[in-house]
């Protein structure tokens, strides 16, 4: 997190050893191709017992010297200093293929010792008996990017501000450093077991643990944008079993069940108190990383003549959000595949996921001041659960008509809908100021929540603003969002002879984009104002778009709190989609050595879900290698893709022009190149 | 020019008719062909036809076959010093120790056909099945005769590899394959490249996925032998799009989806090889991205940027507030998880 003294400027000085290092590079250069040369030769390995046993280690060190600011470093390179495991590989196969306990061993590693990058990976196996392959990688991911060069970056400087953001200058208002800055680390295993892979019955097992932990830096906008701390572990576990059942010569039925289990915590915390901003009593508060005299933020008028902070402005004492997310998904698939007939080759999947997710504990607690609507306090919890229903079949299959000639057709169908509800309740509480506590209104009627009062809070009306929301807020949110998709390819392909083949195809995809929403809830005004505020979106508008008060008739008693139940209201909409694509396809290899392939799509849609979703779109790729000479091979490649959505005031037109690649290598794979772009 | 325009799609799908119908009645006329030249062959009359170049039948005559001892005597080391001793030390040698399926499924002649008119013409190239010279799918056949088996395999007669001549012998190599797993001509992603060049220069960019570095495979997103997706990439067990696999914070369901990473993709905002942004999206500056569906229209599909919004201030980092992006669960606007 510490940047260095000089972060202004990214310099790299080489020291007078890293200037040793460079030279021993450029001979090195010249020594290793022909010590790659001997490396590449077949290793035959050590014949031990019943094994062939090839392995081979490479150790190494990093000398890393960097001056300038280390977190760009980091995020950009992040190879620090120190001993690595650059390479270590043991592979063993048995002599006889009848080894005891297993025929072949593969084990290769990399990264360890401090590399952001490790990876292992394990593969044994026996024939007719078992086989198992495990990978392992871990990764670290920093990121933070210093913008200080950012135009963004506020220069005015507040008047009778602290050192460093008063007059003459601001220079502490520039964000130096990323506001969403992270450290994370994931952890990827895959395992898989497979036995008697060549019996007519295979059984399969697996599986799968993926791990990303923080910690990372977000924000929050409550008022104005508060940095946040995020400790966070999300973790999936995978779990498969499956069976493979030979039915038929050449024909193949599987049955898989797969279970992924999602878990994900999250707190964040505000632990940016900076002493710099007090308040005339004292106390300390963050008024957010938007710090711009120009656009009066966090507000207007920051600091008082006395150079604490105006307690009218947007700034947190405290926050903390936490929650447990767990989302359960079982998924059921049969598939099978078949070239059993000799003219037919098919394959199919069938599969179903129907998954529950709930989140847990959901807390979050505001202690500040939002000017905008006095908002002082606030605590927001409730239970969130959904579901989520996949269902997909896919279907294809090659007819092969003449000898030359073949039909192929892919079909795709994939319907998934989700159904989440969110039953909130929230307590919110008013004050005029940062010096002020909330009120805390006191009745004796029956409220549909019991508020806990925040810390020196007073008894007394509320003091709200127009646009106060309300005291109390119970809503009930049912989201409902869901896809239809079918989409077929067929093609007819045809090879004139081994050296030439083309195909014609053509493909449609239908989709239909649906989504719903049903809300209601209760809603407490206490007074002051509770005749005049509205309830937040989406509840804040009738159904002809007018603004929903409370009116005075819901009062309970003179002048006493207005409660206001709004009837389930709902809306829905739906989306359908219909594409077509002409393909084209040709491949030549005019001689041995060359080949070029070719392929196109011109397809249009009747309409689209978002405005840079493509009505048309084209898509042409070009591809050739050449072997010149057995020390010489070029490769060249283009990628063109344009879409349109060229409808009345969208116009949207992008491309992706990957004009020319060209590759040049020689037998030994040291490689050249060149692209445009 | 609109005209044109709108009826592109029915044009498309009155030639592909055309085609079909035409193909289907020459396929017709092709199998009545066949079947009148099996007639033929039959009864002697006609040289025998070539077989079905696109399917492997294996011939299951045992006098055609000599047996892999046979093939050792001339290539131990021909083409190459050692050929059989690799070979040997091949996963596919032990093919040679089943006992119980018959020669055709054993050592060299199961990949190569029946050896017996080889040897007997003194090793006459143009009596055994090479793989030189043909096209991928005729190579592949034979490959996939074994192969095609289990769910990674299953889609390949109808993969973007195999429809554009690329087959097995691309990317694996049974006699000189320079990594030993799975027999591949070459480490990945320098095996992709060969190919996708233009793929390589993506992943060369300040910001990437790792697969120069060897965290990430190709594989991992996309499967090289085919299948039901566009790109020929994988999907999660629960259908949902591969990116889930490690990002599986953005999977949701959320109260408060933003409904496009789930129709059209994290590829809509993002380019996943790799980019000058950070995150991987598609503008350098994410308000830029942002305001190419939110900006007002009448074509309402996304809610317009508020004009409160002053482009020229911090509103030019939208995910400064909206930090849920991908989704949530308790705000609307994407500002809280």
């Amino acid at each position: 997190m510490g940047e260095s003294k000089n972060a202004r400027s990214l310099q790299w000085r080489q020291s007078k050893w890293s200037n040793c290092l460079l030279m021993a590079a450029v001979i090195a250069l010249f020594v290793l191709p022909a010590a790659r040369a001997q490396q590449e030769t077949e290793q035959k390995g050590l014949d031990q017992g019943n094994y062939n046993i090839k392995q081979s280690i490479e150790f190494g060190g990093r000398l890393t010297s960097t001056s300038g600011n280390e977190n760009v470093y980091d995020t950009f390179v992040n190879l620090q200093q120190g001993a690595r495991l650059l390479g270590f590989t043991t592979e063993m196969h048995s002599l006889d293929h009848h080894a005891t306990m297993f025929d072949r061993l593969y084990f290769s590693n990399f990264g360890y010792g401090g590399d952001p990058n490790e990876v292992s990976r394990l593969r044994i196996s026996k024939n007719k008996l078992y086989g198992f392959d495990g990978l392992f990688r871990k990764d670290e991911n920093f990121w933070n990017y210093p913008l200080l060069a950012n135009p963004l970056n506020p220069t005015t400087p507040f008047a009778n501000g602290p050192a460093g953001f008063g007059p003459p200058a601001c220079d502490s208002c520039v964000i130096s450093s990323s506001p969403h800055l992270f450290s994370t680390r994931r952890k990827l295993g895959d395992y898989s077991l497979l036995l008697l892979p060549e019996s007519k019955i295979r059984f399969r097992v697996g599986y799968s643990r993926n791990i990303v932990a923080g910690p990372g830096f977000s924000t929050i906008h409550e008022g104005t944008e508060q940095a946040l701390f995020e400790n966070y572990m999300n973790t999936v576990n995978t779990y498969r079993v499956g069976v493979d059942y030979r039915v038929l010569p050449r024909t193949n039925i599987s049955y898989d069940q797969i279970w992924n289990y999602y878990k994900g915590g999250t707190g964040a915390t505000d632990p940016f108190l900076n002493p710099l901003f007090r308040l005339s009593n004292g106390a300390t508060v963050d008024p957010g990383v938007s710090l711009n005299a120009g656009a009066s933020q966090p507000c207007g008028g920051t600091f008082l003549a006395t150079g604490f902070l105006n307690p009218a402005c947007n700034s947190a004492f405290s926050y903390l959000n936490s929650r447990r997310t767990r989302t359960n998904t079982p998924t059921e698939q049969l598939s099978m595949q078949s070239n059993y007939w000799k003219a037919w080759e098919l394959s199919a999947r069938l599969s179903y996921s129907a998954g529950d997710t709930n989140v847990f504990g959901f807390n979050e607690n505001f202690f500040g001041r939002v000017s905008r609507n006095n908002l002082r306090n606030d605590g927001f919890t409730g239970p969130v659960q959904g579901r989520r229903v996949a269902a997909s079949a896919d279907f294809g299959a090659t007819w092969q008509i003449t000898n030359r000639l073949s039909f192929i057709d892919s079909f795709h169908f994939l319907n998934w809908h989700d159904t989440v509800q969110f039953l909130s309740s929230e307590c919110s509480f008013f004050s005029p100021n940062l010096l002020t506590p909330a009120n805390v209104f006191a009745t004796a009627v029956t409220l549909p929540l019991t508020c806990t009062p925040p810390a020196g809070a007073n008894a007394g009306t509320p003091v709200h603003s127009a646009s106060s929301g309300p005291d109390i807020s119970l809503p009930n949110l049912s989201r409902f969002f869901k896809q239809d998709e079918k989409t077929n390819l067929s093609a007819l392909e045809y090879q004139f002879s081994p050296r030439l083949g083309a195909r014609v195809g053509f493909r449609y995809r239908d989709r239909t984009i649906a989504d719903g929403n049903f809300t209601s809830g209760t809603f407490v005004f206490f007074p002051n104002l509770q005749n005049s505020r509205t309830p937040p979106a989406p509840y804040n508008t009738d159904a002809n778009g007018a603004p929903v008060t409370c009116p005075a008739a819901n009062n309970v008693g003179l002048n006493g709190p207005c409660f206001l139940t709004m009837a389930g209201q709902g809306d829905t909409s739906e989306t359908p989609i219909h594409e077509y694509g002409g393909l084209f396809g040709l491949w030549v290899r005019p001689t041995t050595d060359w080949q070029v392939r070719f392929d196109m799509e011109l397809a249009s849609a009747d309409n689209s879900y978002t405005r840079i979703s493509p009505r048309q779109w084209q898509e042409y790729r070009v591809r050739t290698k050449y072997k010149a000479a057995s020390w010489l091979n070029l490769q060249g490649s283009v990628v063109i893709w344009e879409g349109r959505n060229n409808v009345a005031q969208t116009n949207d037109l992008q491309h992706n022009r990957r004009l020319w690649s060209l590759r040049l290598y020689p037998a030994d794979r040291k490689i050249r190149d060149g692209n445009r772009l | 020019m609109s005209f044109l325009r709108a009826r592109v799609p029915l044009l498309l799908a009155g030639l592909w008719i055309v085609a079909l119908l035409s193909v289907a009645m020459w396929g017709a006329a092709a199998a009545a062909d066949d079947s009148n030249s099996k007639s033929a062959n039959k009864s002697g009359k006609s040289k025998p036809k070539q077989e079905a170049a696109l399917k492997y039948t294996r011939a299951t005559d045992a006098s055609l076959y000599v047996g892999t001892e046979t093939c050792k005597t001339c290539h131990e080391d021909m083409p190459s010093k050692d050929f059989y001793k690799n070979y040997e030390a091949s996963p596919h040698f032990v093919t040679t120790l089943d006992t119980k399926k018959g020669p055709e499924w054993h050592g060299c002649e199961s990949c190569h056909g029946p050896g017996k008119a080889h040897v007997e013409g003194g090793g006459d190239k143009t009596k055994i099945f090479s793989f030189k010279g043909v096209s991928a799918a005729e190579a592949s056949a034979r490959c996939l005769d074994c192969h095609q088996t289990g769910q990674e395999h299953s889609n390949f007669a109808r993969s973007a590899h195999l429809q554009n001549n690329v087959g097995c012998n691309d990317c694996h190599s049974p006699h000189h394959a320079r990594e030993s797993q799975f027999l591949m001509k070459e480490k990945t992603p320098q095996l992709c490249y060969g190919c996708h060049l233009e793929t390589k220069q993506q992943f060369t960019r300040t910001f990437h996925h790792r697969v120069n570095e060897g965290l990430v495979q190709c594989s991992d997103c996309h499967n090289p032998h085919g299948g039901f997706q566009s790109r020929q990439l994988r999907v999660t067990a629960s259908q949902d799009t591969t990116c889930f696999k490690c990002h599986s914070d953005k999977a949701g369901p959320f109260v408060f989806e933003h409904a496009p990473v789930k129709t059209e993709g994290c590829v809509s905002c993002h380019t996943p090889h790799g980019n000058s942004n950070p995150r991987l999206l598609k503008r350098a500056q994410v308000n830029l991205l942002c305001l190419e569906c939110h900006a007002f229209s009448a074509d309402a599909g996304a809610p317009a940027t508020p004009t409160f919004h002053n482009q020229a201030q911090k509103y030019q980092a939208c995910t400064m507030c909206h930090t849920s992006i991908h989704g949530s669960n308790t705000d609307q606007f994407f500002f809280k998880p």
